[in-house]
C-alpha cells in the first residue's frame, strides 16, 4: 500500500512529529490527520469515516483527554476496560462502524502484554515501537 | 336351709328372683318385697326422714312390677323400719301411702301384709314385707315368729347372691387385665391400650349390674394440665360432657373426681326432691347426666313387658374414684339398671355394689399404674433414642461445619437448645449461662423459647432481662451458682418449696420447675444449661439425664468452636502469609514490567527527539541542550532501576553519591530538571516551568549541612515535575520554589494548577499504582510509581513528601521536605 491519507492517534508530541516526518518522507503526497486524545478520536470518528482514510495508526496507551478545568471524566464503562487500552477501544469503534480500513496498533507494549485484548481480524496488526520506524513502514507497505 | 342352698345355687346374674320366690313359697304369700333405706337416711336422728327403695320384689303374675320408693314417714313399712319390730297388717288398705303409691297392689286384691325389719351388712337398714291376697287368711302369729327367724338370714341370702355376681365380676375383671399382661399386645399400641382394656371392663360392669351405662373416666396423661376424660363406656351414644377439670360442681362424676369419694344415688329422678338430704352426705353435689338417661330408660320400658307399668324404674347411680397413692386418677360409674322380663331386682345400686365397684376401681388403678410405668419406660426409651438420634445428627452437622470452617458457637448452641426442647416434654424455655471470669458471674448467653420474648407476666415483681447476672457467691444464691460450683445437676421440682430447694433465683417468675446442669469441659465447668417448665406436670425423669448429657455436649462444642476459632485465626494468618507471598511475586513481576517500560519508553522518546525533523535545523546550543536532556534521561533511568531494585526488595534506599546540599548546586539541578521536563510538553498545551531562584537565596541551606544523594534527589524532583506536567491545565505555569516549614525544615515545593487533588486522595497518591478518579482520565501511560518513589527517596533522607491538597482550588503543592540536620 502507498497510503494517501492516514489518521494517527498519538499523545506524545515528540513521537507524533517523528512518525509524521518519517511517513511523509517515505510516502509522497501523504496527508496525516493527528489526534492527541481518545476523547478527540471518539468525537471526530463519524466525520473521519464519511471519507475513510487509507490507514489508521493508533497508539495504545493514550490519555482520554487533556487536563482542563471543564474536562469530562472517562466514562465508567471505559474505566472498567482499563486505562491503558485506548487504542484498542478506538480500533473496536472503527470496526463497529463497519469500516474495514487497515489499522496498525503502534505501541511500546508487546504481544504478550496485549494478547488478551488484541482484536482477531486480519485488518489490524500490532507493531511494537522501536527506535527506528522500519517495522512501521514494513507494516504499512504490506497492506 | 338345704332348700335355700339350692335356691342360692340357682341364683345367677345377681338376680334375686329365686330368693323372692323362696320367701313367697315358705310363707304361703302371694308377693314379697325387700326394701332398703335410702343412703341419705340418718338413723342417728330421733325421727329419721327419707325413703325406702325396692331392692327386690315378687308380685302376683297379674300385678305390674314395683320399681319405686316409699316415704318412711306415714307408711306401715316405714313404721316397721323405725319401730324395729314386726308389723302384721291384716288390711293394707289402712296404709294410705301404699294405696296412693301402689294402687296396682289393691287392684291385684293384695290385702294382707307381714313386715319385719332387717339389717344389711355394712349397717344399712331395710324391711322385708310379705303380701297375701284377700282370699287368703291374714298372717298368723306362727308365721310372724317364723319370719323373725328368717329376717336375719334374708340380707345374708341377698348378699350371698350378690357376692356370687361380684366375685364373678372381680374375677372377670382380673382375667381381662391379666390377659393384657405386663406388656400389652403386639398389635395394639400403648396409647390405644387403655381405651380397649377399659371398654372391656365397662362391658363387664354393664353386664354384671345390668345397667344402661358403665363408664371409666381417667386422667389425660397427654395434657399438660390435670384434666380427666371419658376413656371408655358401654354407652354407645353421644356424651354432652367428656372432659372433667376436677371441679366439684362439675356434675356427679366431677364431684367424685374432685373429692376422691364415691357417690351413690338411688334415683336421679328424685334428686330435686331429695337434694337437701342428699347434699348432707355429698356437699355441693350437682346432678348433671351427660347423656339422655331418662329417655333411654323410657325407651327400654316401652320395649319391655312392663310397658303398661305406671312406675318408671329408678335411675340409680353409683360412681367411685379410682385412687392411686392417695391421688384420684379417675372414676368408674354405673347408671340405671335396665328393666327386663322376670327380673325382680335389685333395681338400684346398693351399698354392696358400691363396695364391689370400689374393688374394681382398685384393680383399674393397679392396671393404670402398670400402664403408666410401661408408658414411662417407652417414653424414656423414645426420648433417649430421639436424643441420641438428634445428637448424632448434630454431630454430623458439627463435623461438616468444622471441616468447612463455618461452625459458629451461637448457631450450634441454638441447635442444642432446640434439640432439648423438642426431645423433653414440658421443657418450655431453655438457656445457656456462661461464666464470665472478669466478673466472676454467669451471664445469659443463649436462649430458646417464646417465653423469652413475652416479658414479665403481670403481677410478678421479678424482671426478666437478658442482662441478668448471677454471681458465683459462697454460699450460692442461685441454682446456676450452685451447679457451677458443685458440678452436679440440680432439679428443682417445685420452685415454691424453698426448704427442699434453697438455691433458686427466679429467671421466670411463673416457672414451676427447673433443671440446671453443668456445662463441663473436662473437669472444669464453663457454664450451666437451664431447662424451665411452666406446665402443671413434672418434667419426665429422663430430663435430668438428658440435661447432664447435653451439658457435656455443650462443653465439647464450646471447646470445639474455640479450637476452630484458633484454627481459623492460624489459617487466616497462613492465608495472609500466602497472599503476601503472592503479592511479592506479583510485585516482582510488576517490577520487571515497570523497569522494562521505564527503559523502553524513554529510549523511544529519546530516539524520537533525536530523529525529529527540526533537530537537524537547530543551532548548536539547542542541539547540545537536547543531547544533554537525552543523557540525563538515560542517567535517571539507571537511578530509577536502582530505586526500584531496593523498593521491590522492601529495602530502605541507600544513599550512594552523598554530598552536602548546597544552594547553588540545588538551584542548578532544579533548572536542569525544569528544562528537561518542559522540553517534552506539547507546544499546544503552552505550559511553562519556572524556578523561583530568589526563594532559595535567603534560605542559608548551606548552613544546615544536609547530606543528600544528589542522584536520588534529582530523581525525586523529576518525579514531581513529571506529575505536575501530566496533570496541569493548558496555558498554566509550574513553579519550583524553596522555603521552610513551621518547624524550620527546608523544602522544595512544586506547585501546579491542574486536575484537583482532594484531601483523601492526597493521602493515597503516594501509594504505588494509585490513580485518582479524575487523574485517570488524563493518564495515557505510566504505572503510578513517581510519587511512590519520591516518597521513599525522601524517607531515605529522613525527610518526607508532603502533598498539600486543595479542595476547592485546582492548585496543588507537592513538597520535598528535608530534615534540619543531615543523615
Amino acid at each position: 500500500m502507498r497510503p494517501q491519507r492516514i489518521v494517527l492517534l498519538e499523545d506524545d508530541y515528540l513521537q507524533r512529529d517523528s512518525i509524521c516526518a518519517g511517513l511523509k518522507g517515505r510516502y509522497k503526497n501523504l496527508s496525516i490527520q493527528s489526534i492527541a486524545t481518545e476523547r478527540q478520536f471518539v468525537d471526530s470518528l463519524d466525520a473521519i469515516l464519511k471519507e475513510p482514510p487509507d490507514l489508521f495508526i493508533l497508539d495504545v496507551m493514550v490519555r482520554w483527554t487533556n487536563p482542563s478545568p471543564d474536562m469530562e471524566p472517562m466514562p465508567e464503562e471505559m474505566r472498567k476496560q482499563g486505562f491503558y487500552r485506548a487504542g484498542i477501544r478506538c480500533e473496536a469503534r472503527i470496526r463497529e462502524q463497519g469500516c474495514d480500513t487497515p489499522v496498525v496498533l503502534y505501541t511500546v507494549l508487546e504481544d504478550d502484554d496485549l494478547r488478551a485484548d488484541l482484536p482477531s481480524n486480519s485488518l489490524t496488526r500490532l507493531i511494537t515501537k522501536d527506535a527506528s520506524l522500519y517495522d512501521l513502514f514494513k507494516a504499512v507497505d504490506s497492506f | 336351709m338345704a332348700v335355700l342352698s339350692d335356691v342360692l345355687g340357682d341364683s345367677c346374674q345377681g338376680d334375686f328372683s329365686p330368693i323372692m320366690q323362696f320367701l313367697v313359697d315358705v310363707f304361703e304369700a302371694d308377693g314379697a318385697v325387700v326394701w332398703e333405706a335410702g343412703p341419705e337416711v340418718d338413723f342417728t336422728q330421733p325421727n329419721p326422714k327419707g325413703r325406702l327403695f325396692v331392692l327386690a320384689a315378687k308380685t302376683p303374675p297379674t300385678t305390674n312390677v314395683i320399681f319405686g320408693d316409699l316415704p318412711i314417714e306415714g307408711s306401715k313399712v316405714g313404721k316397721c323400719l323405725l319401730d324395729r319390730e314386726v308389723k302384721n297388717v291384716p288390711d293394707i288398705s289402712q296404709d294410705d301411702e301404699v294405696i296412693r303409691k301402689y294402687p296396682a297392689l289393691v287392684e291385684a286384691k293384695i290385702k294382707r301384709m307381714l313386715a319385719a325389719p332387717i339389717d344389711f351388712p355394712g349397717g344399712m337398714k331395710g324391711v322385708v314385707s310379705l303380701y297375701r291376697i284377700k282370699e287368703r287368711p291374714p298372717f298368723s302369729k306362727e308365721t310372724e315368729e317364723q319370719l323373725k327367724q328368717y329376717v336375719d338370714a334374708i340380707p345374708r341370702f341377698l348378699r350371698t347372691v350378690r357376692d356370687k355376681l361380684n366375685y364373678a365380676l372381680i374375677g372377670e375383671v382380673s382375667s381381662v387385665l391379666e390377659s393384657w399382661g405386663l406388656s400389652g399386645r403386639h398389635n395394639v399400641s400403648l396409647e390405644e391400650e387403655p381405651g380397649i382394656v377399659f371398654a372391656e371392663i365397662c362391658g363387664l360392669l354393664a353386664g354384671a349390674f345390668h345397667c344402661l351405662e358403665a363408664t371409666v373416666v381417667m386422667q389425660d396423661v397427654g395434657s399438660d394440665s390435670w384434666l380427666y376424660r371419658v376413656i371408655a363406656s358401654s354407652w354407645q351414644g353421644e356424651f354432652s360432657q367428656r372432659d372433667y377439670g376436677g371441679d366439684p360442681a362439675d356434675g356427679l362424676t366431677g364431684w367424685v373426681l374432685a373429692n376422691g369419694k364415691p357417690v351413690r344415688l338411688l334415683d336421679l329422678c328424685n334428686f330435686e326432691r331429695d337434694k337437701d338430704n342428699i347434699r348432707k352426705k355429698y356437699p355441693g353435689l350437682v346432678c348433671q347426666v351427660p347423656f339422655p338417661l331418662k329417655e333411654a330408660i323410657e325407651e327400654e320400658v316401652r320395649k319391655s313387658p312392663f310397658r303398661q307399668s305406671a312406675q318408671m324404674p329408678p335411675l340409680s347411680f353409683v360412681a367411685v374414684p379410682i385412687m392411686l397413692d392417695q391421688e384420684c386418677i379417675g372414676a368408674v360409674r354405673c347408671e340405671a339398671i335396665r328393666p327386663r322380663s322376670g327380673y325382680v331386682g335389685p333395681f338400684f345400686f346398693c351399698s354392696h355394689d358400691e363396695q364391689v365397684l370400689t374393688v374394681v376401681a382398685g384393680q383399674l388403678a393397679q392396671y393404670w399404674s402398670s400402664w403408666l410405668k410401661r408408658r414411662q419406660i417407652q417414653e424414656e426409651n423414645r426420648t433417649r433414642d430421639e436424643l441420641v438420634e438428634r445428637i448424632t445428627e448434630l454431630h454430623s452437622v458439627v463435623v461438616s461445619e468444622s471441616l468447612s470452617g463455618t461452625l459458629r458457637q451461637a448457631e450450634l448452641f441454638g441447635e442444642v437448645l432446640d434439640l432439648v426442647a423438642r426431645t423433653i416434654h414440658g421443657a418450655d424455655a431453655l438457656d445457656v449461662r456462661l461464666y464470665d471470669d472478669t466478673r466472676n458471674d454467669l451471664y445469659i448467653a443463649y436462649t430458646w423459647g417464646e417465653r423469652w420474648k413475652k416479658g414479665d407476666p403481670p403481677g410478678f415483681p421479678v424482671r426478666i432481662t437478658l442482662d441478668m447476672r448471677f454471681p458465683i457467691d459462697d454460699p450460692p444464691q442461685s441454682a446456676g451458682a450452685y451447679v457451677y460450683q458443685n458440678k452436679v445437676v440440680y432439679h428443682i421440682e417445685d420452685v415454691g418449696d424453698r426448704n427442699a430447694w434453697p438455691y433458686y433465683e427466679a429467671i421466670f417468675p411463673d416457672a414451676k420447675r427447673m433443671i440446671t446442669a453443668p456445662i463441663m469441659v473436662g473437669d472444669t465447668a464453663i457454664g450451666v444449661l437451664d431447662i424451665h417448665g411452666f406446665g402443671e406436670k413434672p418434667l419426665p425423669p429422663i430430663a435430668e439425664t438428658a440435661a447432664t448429657l447435653v451439658g457435656r455436649q455443650c462443653g465439647l462444642y464450646h471447646q470445639l468452636t474455640d479450637s476452630i476459632l484458633d484454627l481459623n485465626a492460624t489459617q487466616a494468618k497462613l492465608q495472609e502469609s500466602v497472599a503476601a507471598q503472592e503479592e511479592l511475586i506479583q510485585t516482582q513481576s510488576k517490577a520487571f514490567e515497570d523497569v522494562a517500560h521505564q527503559l523502553r519508553s524513554p529510549l523511544i522518546q529519546a530516539s524520537a527527539r533525536a530523529s525529529a525533523s527540526p533537530f537537524g535545523k537547530l543551532g548548536m546550543p539547542r542541539r547540545l541542550q537536547i543531547v544533554g536532556t537525552l543523557v540525563r534521561k538515560a542517567l535517571r533511568i539507571t537511578t530509577t532501576m536502582r530505586v526500584l531494585g531496593n523498593l521491590y526488595r522492601n529495602e530502605r534506599i541507600p544513599l550512594r553519591r552523598q554530598v552536602l546540599l548546597r544552594t547553588r548546586e540545588l538551584v542548578a539541578m532544579l533548572k536542569e530538571c525544569a528544562s528537561d521536563n518542559e522540553f517534552v510538553i506539547a507546544p499546544e498545551r503552552n505550559i511553562r516551568i519556572t524556578v523561583d531562584i530568589p526563594s532559595f537565596a535567603d534560605l542559608k541551606i548551606d548552613e544546615y549541612y544536609i547530606v543528600i544523594d544528589a542522584d536520588l534527589i534529582e530523581q525525586a524532583v523529576n518525579c514531581l515535575l513529571d506529575n505536575a506536567v501530566k496533570y496541569s491545565f493548558s496555558n498554566t505555569e509550574i513553579s519550583v520554589s524553596g522555603g521552610y516549614t513551621s518547624d524550620h525544615r527546608f523544602f522544595v515545593n512544586v506547585r501546579n494548577v491542574g486536575v484537583r487533588l482532594r484531601e483523601y486522595e492526597a493521602r493515597l497518591c503516594v501509594n504505588r499504582g494509585w490513580r485518582g478518579e479524575r487523574a485517570a482520565s488524563v493518564t495515557g501511560e505510566g504505572f503510578g510509581i513517581g510519587l511512590w518513589m519520591a516518597d521513599n527517596i525522601m524517607k531515605a533522607h529522613n525527610g518526607e513528601l508532603v502533598v498539600v491538597p486543595t479542595n476547592t482550588e485546582s492548585q496543588t503543592d507537592v513538597k520535598l521536605v528535608f530534615p534540619t540536620k543531615g543523615v
